[in-house]
């Protein structure tokens, strides 16, 4: 309801603000490109997770020492602590770090970022990385056309930080008409105020100019032409020190929860450093003055006692802080979670069920069962039904010729939610309790584990169905339309079989009626390969068209099987100990075959249809 | 009634070598009677059945549980000839 308002309002006021400033045109274009740099780089690290990247990036960050030094190398090659903070958000957005690691990065980052300062201060240089946006971007679409994987990320990845590069040149290119109003000779001031106020000052300028680099060579020039007092640079110092948090949370916006953590992370360690400098603002002068004194830099050269400043209170912030880290992420993953992403847990597993077989068997049952339930729901939206339609009364086949109605999820967070954590404790669970249990329970756990592999198989057989089905659902040609409906009600008529098995039956009769449920999925089989020929042969369907029925149906095979395999091992883990009369009574491959023959798609096909 | 129970215990110590069978046949007997049951149940829903699948599915699924309440009974009969 809020976002049907929210985004409406947005859009108004960007086309106000679109016809009022160019200023602001290009600084919301700037914010975009960022926004989308962004995108582009999580999406090329995606490609290398699980790959070399992860295990340099795991070798360069296992120990704190290790991420501290990378944030500090990094940020110092790069000169830029946001670029190295966003690049990190995108690293952890793809899962290919821990928090822990992410923060150790942006402390190192912090530490690198007052080379800068001592850049600009002692030789008078600045690394200009706009001016590499352009060539990053044209090399990376020339990678993006390449048929390999591996290129493709790099190229996503060259992209992304063009176009971040791109978007921070925007940023500042809007805002520099605003920048040219910031005189800091005009607001000189001494004492704790001007302390507070240039702190206020250098935050804002930072945040402007998208740059606490481009805070610092402004700061140590007005410093340097004697424009600003030696006490009010150290403030915009510390300013500046926490404005460029600004990058990162804007960065975190569009990635994932992990990411905004890391933002809060950024944000509380510079916060605490500036407030920590400007309560110290004291013995730190002090101690510049020392430390100059010993290696030798005149009393008067305030740039280079900038940059020690600079370097020691973030020094000071990271000694402080580095045994906060621990702490800090346990906070930030109590208190900042993701409203849409909440995970569904285990309920009934615990260490101490373990100890004893039948009830670790018991309560791997029982998980396993909420595991499919979950599961469940998850194929039925996969298929773009909602559960009271599969479990309900309605006749599935009347499904068959409208054009289906879409279901507006994502599958692969969906997963996250609701079966990966699950998913991974029942494993975990199985496989502790098949090692210290005997053999007669042996079946059951392997029985159990099998039913959760084949949840998970389900799952992914609907993530793959879900993709032309999709658009064949509702295409306006009737006959792929009606064989993709036919898909998902073949799908839809075996979890409603399963759905209506009756628990309070005896585990015998249950397993006995699969017999049935399976007799119905292979006559609807053989139906849907025979229609395919028959449309082909009719010219109803090109043959592209063809070639995605026959692939899906693979799929639509898959989730069959897997979901009739799942019910069949939950059954047979509850039968008591030794029990074979379902294995005696059920029927035989051949049984099945030669009953479902008779069935001639009567599964599938409505008696209106049939006429047709 | 006194005398219904002793001679049931009687029974009991007399055949405890047939324990397992008895068993068994007890639980083939109850899953016979349930699947009997189905098949009533899918008979009275076809004799008011209309449409031909309707009709074709139901025939069909009464076909699936005769043949399993064959191989019941076979069953039941190799647990009788093992016992002779």
């Amino acid at each position: 309801m809020l976002s049907r308002i929210f985004l409406p309002t947005i859009f108004v006021l960007l086309l106000y603000g679109f016809t009022v400033s160019t200023n602001f045109k290009d600084v919301a274009a700037g914010v975009a490109l960022f926004m989308f740099g962004m995108l582009c780089m999580e999406q090329g690290f995606k490609v290398f997770s699980g790959g070399t990247l992860q295990g340099l990036l795991g070798a360069s960050t296992d120990k704190l020492w290790k991420s501290l030094s990378f944030g500090l190398v990094s940020t110092s090659l790069m000169q830029s602590s946001s670029l190295v903070s966003v690049i990190t958000i995108s690293f952890l957005s793809a899962e290919m770090i821990g928090l822990a690691q992410g923060i150790g990065i942006v402390f190192g980052a912090n530490l690198g970022t007052t080379t800068g300062a001592w850049i600009v201060a002692g030789f008078g240089l600045k690394v200009n990385i706009s001016s590499y946006a352009m060539p990053m971007t044209v090399f990376g679409v020339l990678c993006l056309m390449q048929s390999s994987a591996r290129l493709k990320g790099a190229g996503w990845i060259l992209v992304g930080i063009g176009f971040l590069f791109l978007g921070i040149h925007y940023m500042k290119e809007g805002f520099s008409a605003y920048a040219q109003h910031i005189d800091l000779t005009a607001y000189a001031m001494t004492g704790i105020a001007g302390l507070l106020v240039f702190t206020l000052v250098g935050i804002v300028a930072t945040v402007v100019m998208q740059s606490s680099h481009a805070t610092l060579v402004l700061t140590i020039t007005a410093l340097a032409a004697g424009q600003v007092t030696y006490e009010n640079a150290l403030a915009l110092a510390i300013g500046a020190n926490v404005g460029t948090t600004i990058t990162a949370i804007l960065g975190s916006i569009s990635s994932s929860i992990s990411g905004k953590r890391l933002a809060g992370a950024h944000l509380i360690f510079n916060l605490v450093t500036g407030v920590i400098a400007l309560f110290m603002i004291k013995p730190l002068m002090a101690s510049v003055e020392a430390i100059a004194a010993t290696v030798g830099i005149g009393a008067d050269d305030y740039t280079l006692k900038l940059a020690i400043f600079h370097t020691l209170f973030n020094l000071l912030g990271v000694a402080l802080m580095l045994p906060m880290i621990q702490p800090m992420v346990r906070w930030l993953e109590k208190h900042l979670r993701s409203e849409s992403i909440e995970r569904d847990v285990p309920r009934y597993l615990s260490a101490a069920s373990l100890e004893l077989p039948d009830v670790a068997s018991h309560a791997a049952l029982k998980e396993t069962r909420h595991l499919f339930n979950n599961a469940f729901n998850l194929v039925c939206h996969g298929l773009d039904l909602r559960r009271r339609v599969v479990q309900g009364e309605t006749d599935l086949q009347t499904l068959i010729d409208l054009p289906a109605e879409l279901i507006d999820i994502d599958l692969d967070d969906q997963y996250t939610r609701m079966i990966k954590d699950i998913y991974g404790a029942n494993i975990e669970f199985i496989s502790k309790a098949q090692a210290s249990a005997s053999a007669e329970y042996a079946e059951r756990f392997a029985l159990l584990r099998r039913a959760n592999i084949d949840i998970v198989a389900a799952i992914k057989a609907t993530k793959h169905l879900r993709k032309n089905m999709h658009r064949y659902s509702r295409s306006p040609n009737p006959a792929i339309r009606r064989e993709y409906n036919r898909f998902r009600v073949r799908a839809a008529s075996v979890l409603r079989a399963l759905a209506s098995l009756n628990d309070e039956d005896d585990p015998v009769v249950t397993l006995l009626s699969l017999d049935q449920i399976k007799i119905e999925a292979v006559d609807a089989a053989d139906h849907a390969s025979s229609t395919i020929d028959q449309l082909i042969r009719r010219g109803e369907i090109s043959s592209q068209m063809a070639t995605s029925l026959m692939n899906d149906g693979i799929y639509v095979r898959e989730i069959v099987e897997h979901l009739l395999a799942v019910a069949e091992a939950i059954i047979r883990a509850s039968l008591p100990q030794g029990e074979l009369l379902g294995n005696e009574m059920m029927l035989k491959i051949e049984d099945i075959a030669d009953i479902a023959r008779s069935m001639d798609g009567a599964a599938v096909t409505a008696d209106t249809e049939y006429e047709r | 009634m006194k005398r219904k129970k002793l001679l049931e215990k009687l029974n009991t110590l007399l055949s405890a070598s047939n324990k397992p069978d008895a068993e068994q046949v007890r639980k083939l007997r109850k899953v016979l009677k349930a699947l009997k049951e189905k098949q009533n149940h899918l008979q009275a829903e076809l004799a008011e059945a209309e449409g031909e699948h309707e009709r074709r599915k139901l025939t069909n699924q009464i076909e699936v549980i005769r043949r399993q309440r064959e191989k019941g009974v076979e069953v039941y009969k190799s647990i009788k000839g093992s016992r002779q």
